[in-house]
């Protein structure tokens, strides 16, 4: 009876370390794959009358663009593997009709390559793609834009946040 | 549960701490957006000079009034004021009216936001503002501006020469 209960107590015992080193290699196997991310850069851009196409009785002209490298993205960590980068907004307060976009303007340096990305793309709330690489990069350039800016939306302070990610 | 299981239940808590947390790589980065809009208030005369002649009458009749259909004038605005803040138009004219003489001014309704308004310059007007629209906001249009010159056999015969200057008001 006691080397009964004994025999038990230990394959539970076996069962519990089987079933930790399994999601212990699942979280490793998450941790060595995962890339990194920074972003450095924001961009905030004040419009006034002197942005009206033609003065008095037009509106304000668009797009407003950014510098060509207005903000960098680096990814590390990458152990050499393919990244792809993905983009979504996520939080806004800007007026309906006003739109952010984002492209890459540079490649950056470090031993992968960076591919795609060069044309504008408009960020909503569904993740896109932006680009895809491999290897670690650093100093990805990035221009951004927005359109749809009217007098139709009053004054006063807006802003949107960009969310990237690596995977 | 004895105590080798809690400490593997913490352990593993832990480390799916890190993961979730960013501990070992960060996943995402976020960046700001920022869009400031000056509150905005312009208004421009079209550059041309408008004439206005009388010089017809009936006999037994005053003279005939002077309407600019192949001289009127331009005046652009754009605003991006709020609804609750609306600008009002006034016009001014730098010196009176002669006597016998009214010049009338005639602004038309928006296609957005804004009606228009008339009013008729006299000598007892002087070179007070008046009122010659509002409710003008969130607009950028540019407007056709319509004038009118009357005399009557009061008003010495002559060239006038005025100057009107347009003004939003309501600005803060």
């Amino acid at each position: 009876m006691t080397l009964s209960a004994d025999t038990a107590f230990r394959q539970d015992q076996v069962s519990w370390w089987r079933c930790f080193l399994a999601v212990a290699l699942a979280l490793l196997a998450l941790v060595v794959g995962a890339a990194d991310i920074s972003e450095s850069g924001g961009w905030s851009e004040t419009i006034n009358a002197s942005d009206l196409i033609a003065g008095a009785g037009s509106d304000f002209h668009s797009p407003i663009t950014s510098s060509a490298y207005q903000a960098a993205l680096s990814i590390s960590d990458t152990g050499g593997a393919a990244w792809t980068i993905g983009v979504r907004r996520t939080s806004s307060s800007l007026p309906t009709g006003v739109a952010v976009a984002v492209r890459r303007t540079t490649s950056g340096s470090g031993d992968g390559s960076v591919s795609g990305g060069e044309s504008f793309l408009t960020v909503g709330g569904t993740e896109q793609i932006l680009c895809s690489g491999t290897g670690d990069r650093s100093g990805i350039g990035l221009q951004l834009r927005l359109t749809g800016a009217s007098v139709e939306h009053g004054s006063g302070s807006f802003s949107a946040t960009l969310t990237y990610r690596v995977y | 549960m004895n105590a080798q299981n809690m400490m593997k239940i913490g352990v593993l808590a832990a480390a799916m701490g890190m993961v979730s947390s960013g501990a070992f790589a960060a996943t995402t980065a976020q960046q700001d957006v920022g869009l400031t809009v000056s509150q905005i208030d312009e208004i421009a005369a079209g550059g041309e000079t408008v004439t206005l002649v009388v010089d017809t009458a009936t006999a037994g009749e005053q003279p005939a009034a002077a309407d600019d259909t192949t001289d009127e004038s331009t005046l652009a605005i754009t605003t991006n004021a709020a609804s609750g803040s609306a600008r009002g138009l006034t016009a001014q004219l730098d010196e009176a009216m002669e006597t016998g003489a009214t010049l009338t001014i005639t602004v038309p309704d928006a296609t957005g936001n804004g009606s228009g308004g008339t009013y008729d310059f006299v000598e007892a007007t002087g070179t007070t503002a008046q009122a010659v629209g509002s409710g003008f906001y969130a607009i950028a249009e540019t407007l056709t501006v319509d004038y009118d010159f009357e005399a009557t056999v009061a008003a010495p015969a002559g060239d006038y020469s005025k100057q009107v200057t347009y003004t939003l008001t309501g600005i803060e």
